[in-house]
């Protein structure tokens, strides 16, 4: 028997399928649109053509509470937490960056939420900043990383706000400024952002879907902390957590 | 005879020009007034083509015109004379329009102003939003593109709401996140609308409480046109039991030009007297 997580996130929503070993077997990913129980139906159908699934399904992120299906739910903090402890088994820092926000959760020895922070009122910082300059330039978002390897010198974003941040690029592109510098420094603006955060220490773990789909980030941040990693699918760790804290529970 | 003195002010924003031809006197004439979208073209050139067809339209030589003044971003303009920061052109540009206005708030594509001003149109003080394009016009122009509303049917739009619904955010560009699932909770456009305006009017409202604000207030700007915004200024002035009276003019746009141009003029005869007084 399977169990299927899913994490309901604003802009994408992210499905894990897990054995009873709670090992994961498979991965789906839709984006969310307008409405979550379609998002998720997609994501069940897609399991259930070549596995048998277990109800309910254990739900966190946004629109968690909007299911017709059988579902448990849970906070995606709780969730993150759970599953980057199963992974690293060890007190650590957690920053997530994700569609339309950043977290920020220090996790202790026995796995417990210490802290908690995070953006909510502000793009700054977040995948919508990457999207919404990636849309302006009219590239696509996953070209940043190839641009960003290529970059030769450092420039610095001044704006904060991204409606601001892409009048400022457009204007540096005409300056001829080009564009793998322009895309570190749009990195290192998400850092800047992420940093502020909180105090960060040397057990840092990056997860969200930024991280799967920009490596590059993990590779600026580790120009500051060595020994910062990014699990595999990293996307997908609220949702295997949302699995992991019920199954756990109930053992 | 006395020598006519006419004057050009051209305010350049983030995407539009507006540019105007006055005669200047302690009472300045509008002779001319238009608006030209940049679309991504060289601000520069733009200027120039809008200059030179109210030269042609009025039958004048770019030697007739006694001061071509910039204001906004329109620094670089070759053929200007002199430029004037954004502050002073609108509050010149405000009180011309609005006699008697002792605020003037500036509502722009970027930023939203709120300059405190004496009788003559000089800068006593200001409060600007920096930092965030939450209260900006380019957010309502975005919101208005998800919901397919044209910028100019966005205010009768949003005076239809009946019971309008704010964004949890003010991020504008978390906002498009927000109003598609306010689509698909069924909420009306006009109250979607009429949430974002509530939602700008909330931030302009504080700029003027911060900045302690005399009435009257001249709305200026690309949003003070739009009958839905000042009407949730007006509310929201209403509900915290501000005292404060609101006047906009349907030139709003031009605030700036019309400043720019009316400062050229002054500066002009100040040049001449001075350099009369040297010859």
């Amino acid at each position: 028997m399977y169990k299927v997580g899913i994490d309901l996130g604003s802009s994408y929503t992210k499905g894990v399928l897990v054995d009873s070993s709670n090992q994961i077997i498979d991965y789906h990913l839709v984006k969310t649109g307008f409405d979550f129980n379609r998002s998720s139906k997609r994501i069940i159908d897609k399991f259930s053509e070549n596995f048998k699934i277990d109800l309910p399904i254990y739900t966190c992120g946004y629109g968690r509470e909007k299911l017709e299906v059988e579902s448990v739910s849970n906070s995606e903090i709780m969730a993150l937490a759970e599953a980057v402890y199963h992974l690293y088994n060890k007190k650590c820092s957690v920053i997530d960056i994700g569609g339309q926000d950043t977290k920020y959760i220090k996790i202790n020895e026995i796995g417990k939420v210490d802290k908690f922070r995070m953006n909510r009122k502000c793009a700054a910082g977040t995948g919508s900043f990457l999207e919404e300059i990636a849309f302006r330039l009219d590239v696509s978002a996953t070209e940043f990383n190839s641009f960003a390897e290529q970059a030769t010198e450092t420039i610095k974003i001044n704006s904060f706000c991204t409606v601001f941040a892409v009048s400022e690029i457009v204007g540096m592109i005409k300056n001829g400024l080009t564009m793998p510098n322009i895309v570190l420094g749009i990195y290192n603006s998400i850092l800047d952002r992420s940093f502020e955060l909180a105090n960060i220490d040397d057990s840092l773990i990056l997860t969200g879907g930024i991280p799967d789909y920009h490596p590059i980030i993990l590779k600026l941040i580790q120009k500051k902390i060595p020994n910062a990693v990014s699990p595999e699918k990293s996307q997908f760790m609220a949702a295997y957590g949302s699995v992991l804290l019920n199954t756990k529970r109930v053992n | 005879m006395k020598e006519k003195i006419y004057t050009i002010g051209i305010d350049v924003g983030s995407s539009l020009i507006k540019a105007s031809l006055i005669e200047y006197s302690a009472n300045p004439v509008i002779l001319d007034k238009r608006t030209e979208k940049i679309r991504k073209r060289n601000p520069e050139v733009v200027a120039d083509q809008v200059m030179d067809s109210i030269l042609e339209t009025h039958n004048l030589t770019f030697e007739d015109i006694a001061y071509v003044a910039t204001t906004g971003e329109g620094e670089l303009l070759k053929r200007k004379k002199g430029h004037f920061y954004s502050m002073t052109t609108h509050a010149r540009g405000g009180i011309f329009m609005n006699e008697g206005a002792k605020t003037v708030v500036d509502m722009g594509a970027l930023y939203v102003r709120a300059i405190k001003i004496n009788e003559l149109g000089r800068v006593l003080n200001y409060k600007m939003t920096g930092q965030c394009a939450s209260g900006s016009g380019q957010f309502v122009e975005n919101i208005s593109k998800y919901l397919g509303v044209a910028i100019e049917d966005v205010g009768e739009t949003s005076l239809k709401a009946t019971n309008p619904e704010k964004p949890s955010g003010i991020c504008s560009v978390l906002a498009e996140t927000d109003v598609i699932n306010m689509v698909s909770r069924g909420i009306t456009t006009p109250d979607i609308i009429k949430g974002i305006h509530l939602s700008i009017a909330d931030k302009i409202i504080k700029l003027l409480t911060s900045l302690k604000a005399e009435s009257p207030i001249a709305l200026t700007g690309g949003m003070a046109i739009n009958h839905g915004m000042v009407q949730a200024i007006e509310e929201l002035a209403h509900k915290a039991n501000l005292n404060y009276q609101f006047v906009t003019h349907q030139d709003a746009i031009f605030a700036g030009s019309y400043g720019a141009a009316i400062w050229g003029g002054y500066r002009y005869l100040k040049l001449k007297s001075d350099n009369a007084i040297v010859l």
